[in-house]
C-alpha cells in the first residue's frame, strides 16, 4: 500500500512519455499518420519519404526534445534540492549567462581576437555550439574555483547570479554596439530550439546528459539528507562539500550541453521538477529523479509539437512555449511554498 | 562513496563519551585564513558517562551549541580529541562518525512533502549500502527507535502538519535509527510547554538507561535540568565543572555560574529568586 502510488505514478508518466513521443513523430509541417508511424518504429517500413522525414527531421527533433527535457528537469530538481530552494533552476550558478556570453562574442564580435579564436575552425551553427560550451565551461570553471573558500551554499547561489549579471552586462554591450542582422541571430539563439540538432549533435549531446542524470540518480541518497538541511545532512554521514561539488559537475554539464546546442532553454527546469513533486507526492529522490526524466522528456515533446503549430509560418520560439507552461506553474509552486511555511518555518 | 559494511557489533554501547584538552571556536576565516581564530571556549576536560542524562548548561550565548556542534563533528575543534570509549570520533570518516553518534538540531528546514516516516528512515543512512531497500535490520532499528518516542501515529503524517513537539519526537526517533553510542541534543526541550519538558527528559534519561549509552542535552533553563536527576557539564563565571546535577546545586557551582546582581540561585528549593 505504501509503495503503490508513487509506482503506479511512475508507470502512468512513463505511458505518458510514451504517447509524447509518437505525438512528437507524427505531428509536423507534414502530418503523418499514426498507423505509418507504428509501422516505420516497429520496423515494418514506409514509404521513402515518410521514411526520410521520420529519420532526418522528426527522431531527431524528438530525441533531441526528449534529452533536454528530462536533463533540465533532473538539473533543476539537483539544484533545487542543493539550495533548499524552490526557485533554482539549471541556470542558477550562471552556465546559461556564460554560454549565452560566448555565443555572443561569436555571433556579435564578429572580427575580434576572441571571436576568431572561438569560432576557429568551425562555422555557422557548429561556431555557435562550440563558443555556447565554451563559455558554459569557463563559468563552471569559475564557480568551482570560487566554491573552495565558499562555506555557505548561498553566497556560492550569489556568487553564480552575480557571473550571471556580469556576462549579461557584456552581452548588452556588444548588442549595443552590433548591427541589427546580428543582433537577431542572437536573439534567436535565445529563445531556444530542439529542431535542427542532427544526428551526429545528439551522439555528444544524448551521452553527456546522460553521465548527468546517471549521476544525479547515484546521488538519490544523499540529497534525500540535504532535505533536513545541510548541518544535518553532515550529522548524517554525507560528505557536503563533495556533494555540492558533484550536483555543481552534474546540472553544469546537462545544463552546457544543452545550452550550447539548444540555447537556453528556460521554464522547464524550474517548472518540472515541482510537477514530479506534486505528481508523486513524496519527497524521496529515488522516486523524484526518475519522474522528472519522464515527465520532463513528456513535457519537453510535447512543447516541441506545439511550437510547430503554426504550420508552414515557421516554428514558434521554444521558449514561447515552455514559458505558457511554466510561469503558472512556478506561481503555484511561490504560493505553495508560503502556506507550508506559514505554518512550519 | 563506498562505505564499509557496518555491522551491530562494531559499534560500542556501554561506552563514555570524553573531552580532552579540547578548545572549541572558530578558525581564522577569509581567502587564505588571514583572520586569526576566535575562541569560545578553552581546554575542556569533561566526560558524559553512558546511561546517564548529562545536561549541559550555560547562559546564552556561553558556547554550549558550539561546544556541542563541535563534538559532534558538525565544525572543526581548535585543538583535543573527542572520544566515545577508545575511539577517537574525530578522525573517524563523516559516515563512520554517524554511525556511532547522533545529533539533534535546532536547526528548521522546509518540510516540504517529507512524512515522518522518511525522516526516521534518513536515521538509517549511515549504516545503507548507497542502493537498495530497507533490510530487516534496517526495519527493526526504525521499529524501536519509533517506540522509544511513542511516534507511531506520526510516521504517515506531513512534517507540515505537526506541531514542534511531534517533529520534535519524529527528529528524536530519527537520531535512535542511527543505532548511536553516543546521542547529543541542541536545545530539545526550547519550543515545548512545561509538561512536555519535563517528559522529555524523563523519555532521554529511559532511553540512556535502556541502550547504556551518553545522551548529551544541551539547555539553559538551570530549573528544569536540576529537576531531572542527571549529570551535567557547567559552563559560567569563566569556568566549566562537571559532576551529578544535585551535587552541583548544592555546593554552590550553580550560583557561581549564574549568579546575577538581581539573582541568586537558591540551593534548597532548586530554583532562581530574585535577591
Amino acid at each position: 500500500m505504501l509503495k503503490s502510488r508513487p509506482t503506479a505514478v511512475l508507470a502512468v508518466l512513463l505511458v505518458l512519455a510514451v504517447l509524447a513521443t509518437l505525438v512528437s513523430v507524427c505531428v509536423g509541417s507534414v502530418a503523418i499518420p499514426l498507423g505509418s508511424t507504428l509501422r516505420y518504429l516497429t520496423g515494418g517500413g514506409a514509404d521513402p519519404t515518410t521514411t526520410v522525414l521520420i529519420q532526418q527531421v522528426r527522431m531527431p527533433r524528438t530525441a533531441t526534445a526528449a534529452v533536454v527535457g528530462a536533463g533540465l528537469a533532473v538539473a533543476g530538481l539537483l539544484l533545487q534540492t542543493l539550495f533548499a530552494n524552490p526557485l533554482a533552476d539549471p541556470y542558477i550558478l550562471g552556465v546559461s549567462s556564460g554560454a549565452g556570453l560566448g555565443v555572443a562574442i561569436s555571433v556579435l564580435g564578429g572580427g575580434s581576437a576572441a571571436a576568431t579564436f572561438i569560432s576557429f575552425g568551425a562555422t555557422g551553427r557548429l561556431a555557435t555550439v562550440a563558443a555556447a560550451a565554451v563559455g558554459a565551461l569557463a563559468v563552471l570553471v569559475i564557480v568551482l574555483v570560487l566554491g573552495r573558500w565558499v562555506r555557505s551554499v548561498v553566497t556560492l547561489l550569489l556568487i553564480g547570479v552575480m557571473i550571471g549579471a556580469a556576462s549579461g552586462a557584456v552581452v548588452s554591450l556588444l548588442l549595443a554596439f552590433s548591427d541589427p542582422s546580428r543582433i537577431q541571430k542572437y536573439v534567436l539563439w535565445g529563445m531556444g530550439s530542439v529542431s535542427g540538432v542532427t544526428w551526429p549533435d545528439l551522439v555528444v549531446l544524448a551521452p553527456a546528459v546522460g553521465l548527468g542524470v546517471v549521476l544525479a540518480w547515484t546521488l538519490a541518497g544523499p540529497l534525500n539528507a540535504m532535505l533536513l538541511g545541510e548541518r544535518y545532512a553532515a550529522s548524517l554521514g554525507v560528505h557536503v562539500r563533495q556533494l555540492r561539488w558533484l550536483v555543481i559537475v552534474a546540472t553544469a554539464l546537462i545544463a552546457g550541453t544543452v545550452t550550447a546546442f539548444c540555447g537556453p532553454i528556460a521554464f522547464l527546469g524550474i517548472a518540472v521538477p515541482h510537477l514530479a513533486r506534486v505528481a508523486v507526492g513524496r519527497a524521496d529522490h529515488r522516486l523524484l529523479v526518475p519522474a522528472c526524466v519522464l515527465l520532463g522528456a513528456a513535457i519537453c515533446m510535447l512543447c516541441g509539437v506545439l511550437a510547430q503549430v503554426p504550420a508552414g509560418e515557421g516554428v514558434l520560439p521554444l521558449n514561447v512555449v515552455t514559458a505558457v507552461v511554466g510561469a503558472p506553474v512556478v506561481i503555484a509552486a511561490l504560493l505553495r511554498s508560503r502556506t507550508l511555511s506559514a505554518g512550519a518555518v | 562513496m563506498a562505505v564499509p559494511e557496518l555491522t551491530g557489533e562494531d559499534l560500542a554501547t556501554g561506552a563514555d563519551l570524553t573531552v580532552t584538552d579540547v578548545t572549541v571556536g572558530y578558525p581564522g576565516s577569509g581567502l587564505g585564513g588571514r583572520r586569526s581564530p576566535a575562541v569560545v571556549l578553552r581546554d575542556l576536560n569533561l566526560t558524559a558517562r553512558a546511561g546517564r542524562v548529562t545536561v549541559l548548561l550555560g547562559a546564552n550565548g556561553c558556547g554550549k551549541s558550539t561546544l556541542l556542534r563541535s563534538i559532534a563533528g558538525l565544525q572543526p575543534v581548535l585543538g583535543g580529541t573527542v572520544r566515545l570509549g577508545v575511539q577517537d570520533l574525530l578522525a573517524l570518516p563523516p559516515r563512520e562518525r554517524a554511525a556511532r553518534l547522533a545529533v539533534v538540531l535546532t536547526d528548521r528546514f522546509d518540510p516540504g512533502l517529507l512524512r515522518g516516516a522518511d525522516v526516521v528512515e534518513l536515521g538509517r543512512y549511515p549504516h545503507r549500502r548507497p542502493a537498495g531497500g530497507l533490510r530487516p535490520a534496517d526495519r527493526e532499528a526504525i521499529d524501536t527507535a519509533v517506540a522509544a518516542v511513542r511516534a507511531a501515529h506520526l510516521l504517515e503524517r506531513p512534517l507540515a502538519r505537526m506541531s514542534d513537539g511531534q517533529r520534535q519526537r519524529i527528529l528524536i526517533a530519527r537520531a535512535l535509527a542511527q543505532q548511536p553510542g553516543a546521542l547529543l541534543l541542541d536545545e530539545p526541550t526550547a519550543f515545548l510547554d512545561a509538561p512536555a519538558r519535563l517528559e522529555l527528559l524523563a523519555v532521554l534519561g529511559r532511553i540512556a538507561a535502556q541502550r547504556s549509552i551518553p545522551v548529551l542535552v544541551t539547555s539553559h533553563d538551570v530549573e528544569l535540568a536540576v529537576r531531572a536527576d542527571g549529570d551535567a557539564w557547567l559552563i559560567g563565571g569563566g569556568r566549566t565543572v562537571s559532576g551529578p546535577l544535585r551535587e552541583l546545586a548544592a555546593d554552590g557551582s550553580i550560583a557561581a555560574a549564574f549568579d546575577t546582581p538581581a539573582v541568586e540561585w537558591d540551593a534548597d528549593g532548586a530554583r532562581f529568586r530574585l535577591r
